[in-house]
């Protein structure tokens, strides 16, 4: 490698072009060069100088000043005029070594000369200097390019001020970065002032001074006006500028922060508003709180609301969270509107809201901000075709009446909550030590329902059932009871609502409908193939379709008559979320067993909804039986669903028959089946078997049925 | 460096600059001068007649600087006055001056050629 090559990277060839008119010159020229290992393109005139240029793109120019047609001069300034490397090496060869043609030369834009008669060793140490200033400033730039771009992802620039604190110097960058009109690279201060916000127009100086003199370092941030009219947000680091240690001005870098402020601003927003709602979220409610219970004002009362929306999780899980999220939209819509300066709303989690209603002066009025509530709650709304009808539970603990820290507060009003929910929802309750002692017991009660599961713990009891013309055993309905190995037999009412709220329900029921199941076939192939087995599904099983694939397996497993499956479907299961509901019945149908509406006359479904059920029975429930025969009741409600079932071509069955005058009235007013003690309490399976043999029958004066 | 050859013809001080760079191909350049000297010699006398001084002045030029890179001082430094008169218009010292010329060249054709002749 040559001694030129050295300068240029390693692969790349350096590009010389050569213009002189003179033929031995041009020749010496390119001899001497390619021997240094350039490629070298001569030429003798200027006019085919500045086109080998443009065809070539050399990376150095020799250029012969005196030619005939246009000169070296000419040439060299029409050269810098079509090349876009301003820095690119071009070295005129001048006979003349007066003062006035070098200054000449380099007006017209030459990086360098050399005279002739030309010295060539000293020739190739000035192609080589060339060279080597050329990579030296491409570096440069490249550098400063990079230092540039730096200074634009982070958004940073410079200002400088001269001693008098008057005038200010900037970068390019400083007018595009931060929009703003001003000359160049410098102005007076007053034109920058002019856009830093009014407010913080002193901060600016006073920093400027303070910096100059003082002698200090100082950090500001002040707002700026952009030409779009837009404030952004300027931090600024001044420090005093010296030269030869001598106290020049002041230097500044500037960034602009608008962006980091906005998430700053934002994050500080989301961890105190919920994204959902945009309602101030649980932490807020916990600030609140803390606020109040620190104040200790005792001259009024804080009452603290816990407000659940019934089965949110339902929906939540069956229709998707999108549904969800639009029906918690919907209701912090409806109880926003009776928030004000004392009434605040809260959204705490899932279907969860806080309320802090202070400056209460009764407890009547908390009463009727909590029935308030309900009232805004309680509603049928419609999104995507699901029809979804909404009610609330309300939790209250009142302040100071009940005085613990922030938290418990809050754990309290839920915990109340969660019982008016338990309770069958759409009510509040208020937070009372005795709450404190149920939910203990709800959570020892939880852990020993999952072991029960385990263990096997649950029995079966059968109820049976009798068509009411004939009192033959038509069938019976499936009840469970926890056989507790200490406390003994438990019936269903003290387990199943919190089986149901804890999700347990569905391990047990499924458990409920293979055992009744497995039990009726083999009743069946003893010879008692006419027995109808009647079983109980929890609100919770008709969430998901699981129910619709464990049924199918179960029948097939236990190789039951499907027909002989009746399923049992609360009133008021099957109208949380009608469509979703319906959708699933018809699958079990589909089954081919039947299906039928339990407690009946209870909920608040229409007839319109009930004309759509695919159900086979309705049953009546035990309240509209047990008065009948007596003053108060003439039996009109039951006799009413009696007809209204037959006109729907429903089967109709009556439960909780004790007194033979119950039996009488149902005949009377044309009731297919009943059941009740009257005939027999449920009974273990072993005594089912005996009373199947042995049935009890009552003799009734006869009467002509009624046929719907 | 050959005593017969007047130090003022060859200044040996860029022919040897050059040889260190071009070793022996610098004789190829010395026979192009050789041959294009001459040449331009005659157009000197030809625009002498023709009276064109400011062709002239550029052929002086042109002969200054090849000779000159080529390290043939003495021709170079006629040449210049010439340039210079011709550009000048100062008629009466042009025929001197070619005939100094012609003289320096024949002077410095030996010279080379006696160069050429030891590079061999």
């Amino acid at each position: 490698m040559t001694e030129v090559q050295n300068y240029i990277s390693e692969g790349q060839e350096l590009n010389i072009l050569v213009v002189d008119d003179d033929l031995i010159t041009r020749k010496t020229l390119q001899k001497v060069l390619e021997t240094s290992g350039c490629k070298v393109t001569a030429t003798a005139s200027g006019e085919e100088g500045i086109r080998l240029f443009s065809e070539n793109m050399p990376d150095m120019v020799l250029l012969d000043v005196m030619m005939p047609g246009i000169n070296g001069y000419e040439t060299c300034i029409k050269l810098r005029k079509i090349c876009h490397i301003n820095h690119l090496p071009i070295i005129m060869l001048t006979g003349l070594n007066d003062v006035e043609s070098v200054e000449e030369a380099f007006q017209a834009g030459a990086t360098d000369f050399i005279t002739k008669p030309i010295n060539w060793p000293l020739l190739i140490q000035r192609v080589k200097y060339a060279l080597r200033s050329y990579n030296l400033h491409n570096e440069l730039i490249q550098q400063q390019q990079k230092i540039q771009q730096a200074q634009q992802i982070a958004r940073l620039t410079y200002i400088e001020l001269d001693e008098t604190l008057e005038d200010i110097s900037f970068s390019e960058e400083l007018t595009t970065l931060f929009n703003i009109d001003l000359p160049n690279d410098h102005c007076l201060l007053s034109e920058y002032y002019d856009y830093i916000h009014r407010d913080d127009q002193e901060t600016f100086i006073d920093a400027l001074h303070h910096t100059f003199h003082l002698k200090q370092d100082h950090d500001i941030e002040y707002r700026l006006l952009s030409e779009n009219g837009e404030y952004l947000t300027v931090r600024q680091n001044s420090t005093p500028r010296y030269h030869n240690e001598q106290l020049t001005g002041v230097i500044a870098t500037l960034q602009d922060i608008t962006a980091q402020e906005r998430i700053q601003s934002l994050m500080e927003y989301r961890a105190h508003y919920d994204n959902v709602t945009e309602l101030p979220n649980l932490k807020s409610l916990q600030d609140a709180i803390n606020d109040i219970v620190l104040s200790e004002q005792s001259d009024s009362l804080t009452a603290i609301f816990s407000i659940k929306l019934d089965r949110f999780k339902v929906i939540n899980e069956t229709l998707g969270y999108d549904i969800g999220n639009r029906v918690l939209k919907i209701l912090t819509g409806s109880l926003s509107s009776f928030t004000h300066e004392h009434v605040k709303l809260y959204r705490t989690s899932g279907g969860s809201f806080g309320l802090i209603a202070s400056e209460q002066q009764q407890m009547d009025e908390i009463i009727e901000l909590a029935n308030t509530i309900l009232k805004e709650s309680l509603k049928t709304i419609e999104l995507d075709d699901h029809e979804l009808n909404l009610s609330a539970s309300i939790g209250i603990v009142v302040h100071p009446l009940e005085n613990s820290d922030n938290n418990s507060l809050i754990k309290f009003a839920e915990s109340a909550a969660s019982l008016a929910k338990q309770q069958g929802g759409n009510s509040y309750q208020f937070y009372s030590a005795e709450m404190q002692s149920q939910a203990q017991r709800k959570l020892s009660m939880e852990a020993e329902l999952r072991k029960a599961v385990e263990q096997e713990q649950f029995v079966l009891y059968y109820q049976p059932q009798v068509n009411t013309n004939t009192q033959e055993i038509i069938g019976m309905e499936a009840l469970i009871r926890w056989q507790h190995p200490e406390k003994g037999m438990i019936p269903p009412f003290h387990f199943i609502p919190i089986a149901e709220e804890t999700g347990i329900i569905k391990p047990i029921g499924e458990w409920v409908l293979e055992e009744a199941c497995r039990k009726t076939q083999e009743w069946h192939q003893q010879g008692h193939d006419n027995l109808r087995i009647g079983i109980n599904l929890s609100a919770r099983q008709l969430e998901n379709d699981d129910i619709v694939r464990f049924t199918k397996n179960t029948l097939a497993n236990t190789g039951i008559n499907p027909k002989m499956v009746e399923l049992e479907v609360t009133e008021s299961a099957a109208m949380t979320d009608f469509k979703k509901t319906l959708a699933l019945l018809h699958e079990l149908r589909d089954l081919g067993i039947t299906l039928s509406i339990d407690d009946f006359g209870t909920g608040h479904s229409s007839l319109s909804y009930l004309q759509q059920l695919p159900v086979h029975t309705l049953k009546i429930d035990r309240a509209f039986i047990k008065d009948i025969g007596t003053d108060s009741d003439d039996g009109t409600i039951a006799k009413t669903i009696v007809a209204m079932a037959h006109n729907l071509k429903l089967n109709v069955i009556a439960e909780g028959i004790e007194v033979v005058e119950h039996l009488q009235f149902l005949q009377q007013c044309g009731c297919d089946e009943i059941q009740g003690y009257l005939f027999s309490p449920p009974l273990r399976e072993e005594d089912f078997i005996k009373y199947l043999i042995k049935p009890k029958l009552f003799e009734l004066p006869r009467k002509i049925k009624s046929v719907s | 460096m050959d005593n017969n050859i007047p130090a003022q013809t060859l200044d040996f001080e860029v022919i040897e600059g050059l040889r260190s760079i071009l070793g022996s191909d610098i004789n190829e350049l010395f026979n192009d001068f050789l041959q294009q000297a001459p040449q331009e010699i005659s157009q000197l006398q030809t625009l002498f007649q023709n009276n064109n001084l400011e062709a002239l002045s550029h052929v002086a030029h042109s002969l200054k600087g090849s000779s000159g890179n080529l390290g043939v001082a003495a021709l170079s430094n006629s040449c210049v006055n010439l340039e210079l008169d011709a550009r000048d218009g100062v008629a009466s010292s042009i025929e001197s001056h070619i005939q100094n010329i012609e003289a320096n060249f024949e002077v410095a054709k030996n010279a080379i050629l006696s160069l050429l002749k030891k590079n061999d």
